[in-house]
């Protein structure tokens, strides 16, 4: 047994070292991105009407490390990188980190919510569209999945905040409360936008999960199972679904990391404090360095959650878990 | 004890109920094993579903009764249908590593076979697992049950379900082709266990198979089934020695047998009344041929000198990667006109060296001389003009013709890769290609899904002779085909090969089908060959243990074997 153990280690140990370098070549994307794109950010930040000398010019690049050659400011950004250092806001001087650490939870905290809701609807429409196959039950289901896929995310917002905040009054229509401050108004803010966001997951959820149980229930051993004398129910509960959670596992990891990025219709509609609206902010003003960091904060988080996800196969794959990597 | 009466099954199509099964009877006694023998198609593994009350959802029984101790399980609740399974009835299928759950290990699963019909705890079922493990003689009963299913071969997951299967007791064993997807010398162990269970358990055993050989070798009584209609009902020495029906006697012809010398195999037909019988059809006249000059003759058209294939595989995750020879230092050589039969089991690297051959992959050493000429190390484009030469016809035909070319696309695809002609001389070729693998001139408009196996066959061996090839591989060519139509195959390719001066590279697993087709044969076990001489030396007189033990293993009618006494 210790062969696995160790073959698991290992297999860890080489997904890790894939992600690092994975990040290192987003950084470097990220970097060189923010170097080639046009636009001078010291005649932005000493603004261009005040026709600024030429001496404040170089005094000001000197100040922000622009004049040194660029593969040393490219490793000096790298190396402060590593060390969760961003540099600092170009508007008002604050460490850009300081921006990222406040942020980045607020986003995670919303896509985690749309996924979590998103499989608890998903997960048992697919399922119990898989079970009967072609009857009414699974052509009503899988065309409101359709719908769930097609409808955009903001008119899914609209009629959310129409529904239950305008009509209904139920749930306030947007912001954003700390929840240190207050654990109810937290999550009643939380509700509809997290709601926005997992019904279209929801659907492809419900579609991957019932193509997969399908597939799994036209296996042989699902005969072999019944021939033993086992009962439907638990055939489907202990065997069908256990293989039938790996694909479903990759596509809910897959909308995840997908959602690093995917908030910003979403938190912009609800005026919800997350990294995407730190980053579209940060774009309009031209603060580079609190770009940079923002952006290389979602392609860690994508990637991160991408590791976690492909673990969790081997806990549920045997074969992954045991076969060479 | 499981009485079949008048029992008939029928598939729900668009067009209404199409019949699969016609009032099919028979009793199976109580420690006996009855053999339930047909082709595919003929009903056989829809009757074993339909007597466990496991057929698919498209399927509905429209008549007949199943006895169970005189009870009609047809009528059962499904919970009280359900207790029987498992417990009265078990069943092993085909293809033993599809047939287990590939996420829980083998031990688990036979621990809930087993809690399944009787609640004595997981530590004592997990000790009763142990003891069915040995008793199914599996080489390390510790380790097996510790295994998932991709861990063990398929003998081994074989054994597995055979111990599941008879973990409560059952009085009656339905085995579904147990050993189709499993090595002669395999086989034969699965067969004798089988054969020990039933006298040691006391179950009784319907076995269903298309081998003929494995029932002669274990079964007692003989159902022979055709088209979804029992044909014949018969002791085993009877049916060998005097088959009542046509179709059981054309069945018996149509087999290539061990030791049975014969130039051309009998073929099935049905005549226009719905008759079948036995016809043994006169090779076509060989058309005029300028024959070899002597010089050719003398010369072999492919020379193989000691060529090496080996990968790298990793035992373990963290173990370095050893190397693991497919094909280790192999020499052959095949003189023009006539056919080089290879045979091995699983894993012994024919396909390797097939497929080195062809040059689909680089061998690492050694020489592949074709018509003199040295191929092994030649780029991609020099291979070019060769791959005129060489031509190859899979195993499967369902997987090996593009679903939506039709047939003349497919037969003309080789032609226009190589610009081989005009359009119009093209259609010609394929017309005479068509009807040179006895394939009617319509079908050239028409899909693959439309033909059967056979034919399907037919139109790879059509693709594969489009551009003149010398040299024909073919691997497993007729291993996934039904015997009459394996019939039909053999002496299609032996047609052909007087007709188009071939040479063949025979691959297959199949000891009777090779001595059939050969003339000269090469033996492989582990990447090497281990005896190599003419057909008729090999067979008769073979003189490596691995080829007696091979020999041995197939199962054939008409010798004494295990004990039994020749009808």
């Amino acid at each position: 047994m210790n062969t696995s153990i160790a073959g698991a280690l290992l297999l860890a140990a080489r997904k890790l070292l894939t992600a690092f370098i994975q990040l290192l070549v987003v950084a470097t994307l990220i970097f060189s991105v923010m170097y080639i794109m046009p636009g001078d950010p010291v005649l932005l930040l000493l603004g261009t009407d005040s026709n600024p000398s030429p001496e404040a010019i170089a005094s000001m690049r000197s100040q922000l490390g622009l004049d040194q050659p660029v593969l040393s400011q490219y490793f000096v950004w790298l190396w402060n990188a590593l060390h969760l250092d961003f540099g600092k806001s170009l508007t008002n001087g604050y460490p850009v980190a300081n921006y990222v650490m406040q942020n980045l939870p607020r986003t995670l905290e919303l896509a985690f919510a749309a996924i979590i809701i998103a499989a608890l609807i998903g997960v048992p429409l697919g399922i119990a569209a898989a079970l009967k196959r072609g009857s009414m039950r699974d052509t009503v289901l899988t065309s409101i999945a359709t719908i769930g896929i097609s409808v955009p995310v903001y008119i899914m917002g609209t009629l959310l905040v129409l529904f239950f905040s305008l009509k209904l009054g139920w749930l306030p229509a947007s912001g954003y409360t700390d929840i240190s401050r207050n654990v109810l108004e937290h999550f009643r803010k939380l509700a509809l936008p997290a709601l926005a966001l997992g019904f279209g997951l929801a659907a492809s959820i419900a579609r991957m999960t019932r193509s997969s149980v399908l597939e799994i229930l036209g296996r042989d051993f699902v005969r072999a199972l019944r021939a033993k004398g086992m009962s439907e129910r638990r055939i489907i509960w202990q065997h069908v679904l256990r293989n039938a959670a790996i694909p479903i596992v990759t596509i809910i990891g897959l909308q995840l990391g997908n959602l690093m990025g995917g908030t910003v219709l979403v938190e912009a509609m609800f005026n919800w404090p997350g990294l995407s609206t730190l980053l579209v902010g940060a774009v309009s003003a031209r603060n580079y360095p609190l770009v940079q960091g923002a952006m290389l904060a979602i392609a860690a988080a994508f990637i991160l959650i991408n590791l976690v996800v492909e673990l969790l196969y081997s806990l549920l794959d045997p074969r992954i878990r045991r076969k060479r990597s | 004890m499981l009485e079949v009466r008048n029992l008939s099954i029928a598939f729900k199509t668009s067009a209404g109920l199409k019949s699969a099964v016609r009032d099919i009877d028979f009793t199976i006694r109580p420690g006996e094993i009855l053999g339930l023998v047909g082709e595919s198609g003929s009903g056989k593994t829809i009757t074993s579903l339909g007597v466990m009350g496991l057929l698919p959802p498209n399927a509905v029984v429209t008549g007949g009764e199943v006895l169970v101790d005189g009870v009609d399980i047809l009528k059962l609740p499904p919970a009280e249908l359900r207790k029987l399974r498992g417990r009265h009835i078990a069943m092993i299928f085909q293809d033993p590593m599809a047939s287990l759950d590939p996420i829980f290990t083998c031990g688990d699963q036979i621990v809930e076979a087993i809690l399944l019909h009787e609640p004595i705890g997981r530590a004592n079922a997990r000790r009763k697992a142990r003891e069915l493990l040995e008793k199914v003689l599996i080489p390390d009963p510790d380790r097996a049950m510790r295994s998932y299913p991709h861990e063990l071969s398929g003998g081994q997951c074989q054994r597995i379900m055979i111990a599941m299967a008879v973990a409560c007791r059952p009085r009656i064993i339905i085995a579904d082709e147990p050993t189709t997807a499993l090595d002669v010398t395999v086989q034969k162990q699965v067969l004798e266990l089988l054969r020990e269970l039933n006298e040691e358990v006391g179950a009784a055993i319907l076995l269903i198979t298309h081998d003929l050989g494995v029932i002669y070798e274990v079964a007692d009584r003989v159902v022979v089934m055709y088209a979804g209609d029992k044909m014949e009902e018969a002791t085993t020495a009877d049916l060998f020695a005097a088959p009542q029906s046509e179709y059981s006697r054309a069945l018996i012809d149509s087999m290539p047998s061990l030791g049975r010398e014969a130039e051309r195999l009998p073929v099935i037909e049905r005549d226009s009344l719905g008759k079948v019988r036995s016809v043994r059809p006169e090779p076509r006249a060989r058309p005029a041929s300028s024959g070899p000059t002597p010089a050719e003759a003398d010369r072999p058209l492919l020379e193989i000198r000691d060529l090496c294939k080996s990968y790298w595989v990793k035992p373990a995750p963290l173990a370095m990667p050893v190397e693991m020879c497919a094909v280790d230092h192999v020499s052959l050589s095949v003189a023009p006109r006539t056919t080089l039969g290879l045979v091995g089991e699983s894993g012994c690297g024919k396909s390797t060296l097939s497929r080195a051959v062809i040059r689909l992959y680089k061998p690492d050493s050694g020489q592949i001389l074709f018509k003199g000429k040295d191929i092994a190390g030649l780029s991609d484009k020099e291979m070019r003009p060769f791959r005129r030469e060489i031509a190859m016809v899979f195993q499967n035909p369902y997987g090996s013709l593009n679903p939506r070319q039709t047939v003349a696309q497919l037969v003309e695809a080789p032609m226009v890769i190589f610009a081989d002609g005009d359009a119009v001389g093209r259609q010609g070729r394929v017309r005479s290609l068509l009807e040179a693998v006895g394939l009617p001139a319509t079908s050239a408009q028409k899909y693959p899904h439309e033909f059967s196996g056979g034919q399907r066959q037919r139109i790879a061996i059509a693709r594969a002779l489009a551009l003149k090839p010398s040299l024909v591989i073919c691997d497993e060519a007729v291993s996934a085909l039904d015997v009459s139509v394996q019939a039909q195959v053999l002496n299609l390719l032996k047609d052909l090969q007087a007709e188009f001066d071939l040479t063949y590279l025979f691959i297959s697993h199949d000891l009777s089908v090779v001595e059939h087709v050969s003339d000269t044969v090469a033996v492989m076990q582990r990447g090497r060959i281990v005896e190599y001489g003419t057909a008729a030396a090999i067979f008769g007189n073979p003189q490596e243990a691995y080829t007696r033990m091979l020999l041995d293993a197939v199962p054939t009618v008409g010798l004494v074997r295990g004990g039994k006494e020749a009808p």
